[in-house]
């Protein structure tokens, strides 16, 4: 036996903490809970933050039986849900606050154990620890989104996601149970040589279907449907952690995943990850300039933000994980951003949630339109900001990899998506609008500045994110040797 | 040096976020760049004109070394032309700003120093993705202006001005992507550096593909018909800073592309398809001369005016002659001159008579003699009289047609002719004619004093082009040598 317990320490601390609130919650009072709760997520999370830095192994390390493998790369993803987890907490104070919900105390714990889920999911290296934990994340999640009382948008979104979701997750069951009956085992270096010694058209059939359900958990066409109703009826810090954090760790498995496991069947898969990964990002960048409320317009642009992650999949193994790894680092903080500062703006007669009642945002409160700027411009890809040199590791990628014509239909998409990302700047700056101020919640104020401030100074020096990337390909690259 | 001039304005714009009354913004602008322009001026004093083809006053850091990306600015004598002008530009739109910007001036001004920092780490960017930034980073500031103290159409021409631009530069981050990752299969050097980069030659075939790539982005920018369209809106709807930078700086930038870029990284490609450019320019000097023709709004006119001068500046930059390309700067700067002077002038028309509209304009000269006398001044300048700076430049972009091509020469001496036809007929319309307005207040100190400048240098450049070409000499000869 194999447990290795010690390398496990973050996420135990976790599961600690997320129990002893489910207790505290029983014999707390109602009032203050929301102060109180957050404080102590907030607290727990640093200290776990601290702790996956301190535990993260700096070459791949086992434990549980290999069931778990933690390397650089799974470290860095999971201080990036943390951190998603952090600001989500800063948002969510605001926002209770704003909206009442009787379950203040679920909805912290429930937002711990969905970054736990997440942080399973990065260093799972076993079929069945990566699904259980992808349904850790997932239930949270729907539970987290029905939360508010009276919501009934909520409900309904936290309904069809449950539903759908679960359609997903049996899709990826059936391809992981295929994949068991042709390998007979779980654990992914014995799939992996299983595969590569005998690749089989059952095993192709199994890998498909893995690939259609991560499709449908990062919302790629054709699995896109559930995610605009889902971002639009969920609370907004709920979007928010769901929009960053998914992202984070359905894509980070996604390459533990198929570059080790399934990579002798490359060439099979690379070009239908990157055709979906060009009609995502075409798509969503085309279904987002129709919309009039604006986090459906994100849904869609986040759709079209999965497509181009995808794309990069597609290219070579090292190039893929090096910048599909720095994509997500600026993808995180741009939806934290973007979430935010909707949620800031959405009080009861303001709903910032509608296009149109961003009007005259700069006479109101020029800072926050100021910072919208940045966020929208970094979402677009307008250099100096982080997101623009997302976007070009990608490019850089895709042409070393020999695909040019797809690099430009990825440029034509945000092309594209210069037509909604700007709307907002127009409607802030250039449009009058109603008189009364912004109220403003100081956390989300905190959260928002804070990323907005990652995505400029992070776009002025990225070297930063660009060493943090090939530290977690160089120890991802160990892991598979 | 010249690091320190692409700080300042950012350290300026920063100023004016922080400092709290709105009328102290104008000031710190004035002062910014005002001290950017003397940097300028003191970095043509220390230039060495004899080695005007390699850079100088080179700053130079990593940046991204991982990407090998490198922060490396430097001047040779076209960027240093192009910095002078931009610095003047900008140290211009201060004053002319000062009483049409009437709302949120804190904002504008900072949005004028950002821009700047952006246009001149164009002209002075030694890496590539370096000048993509820069030349990307400038559309967020002018759309902002053009969108927040324009006409009635402003948030529409904005929009067309973002996207345009930006849909150019698409390919232009492509091509450059493409470029640098075939120089590396070369070299094994991973590096956007444009002076390693111009040590390959690169096999014809990709040189084609190329060049339409980045030919596409600063196409957009000079505007080369077909892909115009955006100016007219743009200018007609920016308010007046707005207008002086974009003719003045904004369309250079596309030609200087050209220039630093297309010629020498794919002198095949360019020699190519230099008769297709031939064709293009002659439309644009002769139809867009016709358009400005029969425009019922003054700003209009010198909108098209830009377009069809920008005709001279490709065809001259096209014909592969050391006349036509001097001659191409030279009509760059002085077109920067004479267009910003212009816009200027209409800024100052429409203050007081709040319309552009020609027809409801006439005998202006009677109430306001100095604006009628630099206005004839400018307008003879736009037409290519001699003596000003855009004989010199008009000329030789002619004879460097001519050279290349008899009959494309022809085609822009008609231009010439058009040109003197709309510029004289809206001068009389504006100035003679029965006079339409009870009362016109003429130009004031302010006003007198930065147009004045403006004239000196157009005169001065006139009948001393050799100030200006002394720079461009060596620079030419080298480049057309490397062809």
């Amino acid at each position: 036996m194999n447990l290795n317990i010690s390398l496990f320490v973050p996420e135990l601390f976790l599961v600690s903490s997320a129990i002893l609130l489910i207790l505290l919650d029983l014999f707390l009072p109602s009032r203050g809970k929301n102060g109180l709760f957050s404080t102590i997520t907030f607290a727990v999370t640093c200290v776990a933050v601290v702790l996956v830095a301190l535990y993260s192994p700096f070459s791949p390390q086992e434990a549980f039986n290999g069931f778990i493998k933690k390397d650089l790369l799974s470290a860095l993803a999971q201080l990036l849900i943390l951190f998603t987890l952090l600001l989500t907490v800063l948002v969510s104070y605001d926002y209770i606050e704003k909206f009442p919900t009787g379950y203040v105390g679920e909805f912290y714990y429930t937002l711990i154990f969905a970054a736990l889920g997440g942080m399973l999911m990065v260093e799972a290296n076993e079929l069945a620890t990566l699904f259980v934990s992808l349904e850790v994340m997932s239930i949270s999640i729907y539970i987290l989104m029905a939360l508010f009382r009276g919501d009934y948008r909520g409900k309904e979104a936290a309904l069809k996601y449950f539903i759908l979701g679960s359609i997903g997750a049996a899709v990826i069951a059936y391809g992981f149970a295929v994949l068991y009956g042709i390998t007979g085992s779980t654990l992914y270096p014995e799939v992996s040589s299983s595969l590569n010694s005998n690749f089989s058209v059952a095993a192709l059939i199994g890998i498909a279907l893995v690939l259609s359900g991560f499709l449908f958990k990062v919302g790629a066409v054709p699995f896109h449907g559930w995610m605009p109703d889902a971002y639009h009826g969920a609370p907004t810090p709920v979007t928010l952690f769901m929009g960053a954090s998914v992202k984070v760790a359905v894509f980070v498995a996604l390459l533990k995943l198929f570059f080790p496991v399934f990579l002798p069947a490359f060439e099979r898969w690379d070009e239908a990850v990157l055709i979906f990964g060009l009609v995502s990002a075409l798509f969503g960048a085309f279904a987002a300039l129709e919309q009039e409320n604006f986090k459906r317009m994100l849904a869609y642009s986040s759709i079209s933000h999965a497509g181009v992650i995808l794309t990069a999949v597609a290219t070579l193994p090292a190039l893929a994980v090096y910048s599909v790894f720095f994509y997500l680092f600026a993808y995180t903080f741009m939806t934290i951003a973007a979430f935010g500062i909707i949620s800031l703006l959405t009080v009861k007669g303001f709903k910032g949630e509608n296009l149109t009642e961003w009007r005259g945002l700069y006479g109101r409160s020029p800072f926050l339109a100021l910072l919208s700027v940045v966020i929208f411009m970094a979402l677009a890809g307008i250099p100096p900001l982080l997101g623009f040199w997302a976007k070009f590791y990608v490019l850089v990628a895709l042409i070393k990899a020999g695909k040019v014509l797809p690099a430009v239909i990825v440029m034509l998409a945000s092309l594209i998506s210069l037509g909604f990302y700007l709307k907002p700047i127009v409607f802030a700056f250039m449009k009058e609008g109603r008189e009364e101020g912004v109220p403003v919640g100081f956390s989300s104020y905190v959260a928002v500045f804070i990323s907005s401030f990652i995505l400029i100074i992070l776009g002025l020096f990225p070297e930063v994110v660009s060493q943090a990337s090939l530290v977690s390909l160089a120890s991802f690259i160990k892991g598979t040797m | 040096m010249v690091s320190l001039m692409l700080i300042l304005p950012l350290f300026g714009a920063l100023l004016v976020a922080l400092c709290r009354s709105e009328e102290r913004a104008k000031w710190i602008a004035l002062v910014t760049t005002g001290l950017v322009l003397v940097l300028a001026v003191l970095l043509l004093f220390q230039f060495d004109p004899s080695k005007s083809s390699s850079f100088q006053f080179i700053d130079y850091g990593h940046w991204l070394p991982s990407l090998s990306i490198k922060y490396k600015v430097g001047v040779d004598g076209l960027s240093l032309v192009m910095v002078l002008m931009t610095a003047l530009l900008t140290f211009i739109a201060v004053p002319s700003a000062w009483n049409y910007i009437g709302k949120r001036k804190k904002l504008f001004y900072a949005l004028l120093l950002l821009l700047e920092t952006a246009m001149l780490g164009v002209f002075v960017s030694l890496d590539l993705l370096l000048f993509y930034i820069f030349w990307e980073a400038m559309l967020v500031p002018m759309s902002l202006i053009i969108g927040i103290w324009g006409g009635e159409r402003r948030i529409y021409s904005a929009l067309k001005f973002f996207i345009y631009t930006f849909a150019g530069s698409i390919f232009l981050l492509v091509g450059m992507v493409v470029l640098v990752v075939f120089y590396t299969s070369l070299t094994g050097n991973f590096t956007f550096d444009l002076q390693h980069l111009l040590s390959v030659k690169l096999p014809l075939e990709l040189q084609k593909w190329l060049f339409w790539a980045f030919f596409i982005a600063f196409a957009v920018k000079v505007p080369v018909f077909p892909f115009h369209t955006w100016l007219p809106d743009a200018h007609v709807e920016a308010p007046t800073p707005g207008s002086v930078i974009l003719a003045g700086v904004l369309l250079k930038m596309g030609t200087y592309g050209f220039l630093r870029f297309s010629l020498p990284l794919f002198p095949e490609a360019y020699r190519m398809y230099a008769p297709i450019i031939f064709v293009l320019g002659v439309i644009a000097v002769i139809y867009t001369a016709l358009v400005a023709l029969v425009q019922k709004d003054l700003k209009k006119v010198i909108a098209y005016s830009s377009v069809s001068h920008m005709g001279f500046v490709m065809i001259g930059l096209f014909s592969l002659t050391v006349q036509g390309i001097e001659g191409a700067i030279f009509q760059m700067l002085s077109h920067g001159l004479v267009s910003g002077a212009l816009f200027f002038l209409v800024g100052v028309i429409y203050e007081r008579l709040h319309t552009r509209e020609i027809s409801k304009m006439g005998g202006l000269a009677a109430l306001a003699p100095k604006l009628a006398t630099l206005g004839m001044l400018f307008t003879m300048a736009n037409v290519g009289l001699p003596g000003t700076s855009s004989f010199v430049g008009e000329f030789l972009t002619i004879l460097g047609g001519y050279k290349a091509s008899h009959l494309t020469a022809y085609l822009m001496a008609l231009g010439v002719i058009f040109g003197a036809a709309y510029m004289l007929y809206t001068y009389r319309n504006v100035f003679f004619l029965e006079l339409k307005v009870l009362s016109f207040k003429d130009l004031d100190r302010r006003e007198l004093l930065s147009l004045g400048l403006l004239a000196i240098l157009v005169v001065w450049w006139g009948f001393n082009p050799e100030f200006i070409m002394k720079f461009l000499h060596v620079y030419t000869h080298e480049l057309l040598g490397g062809v």
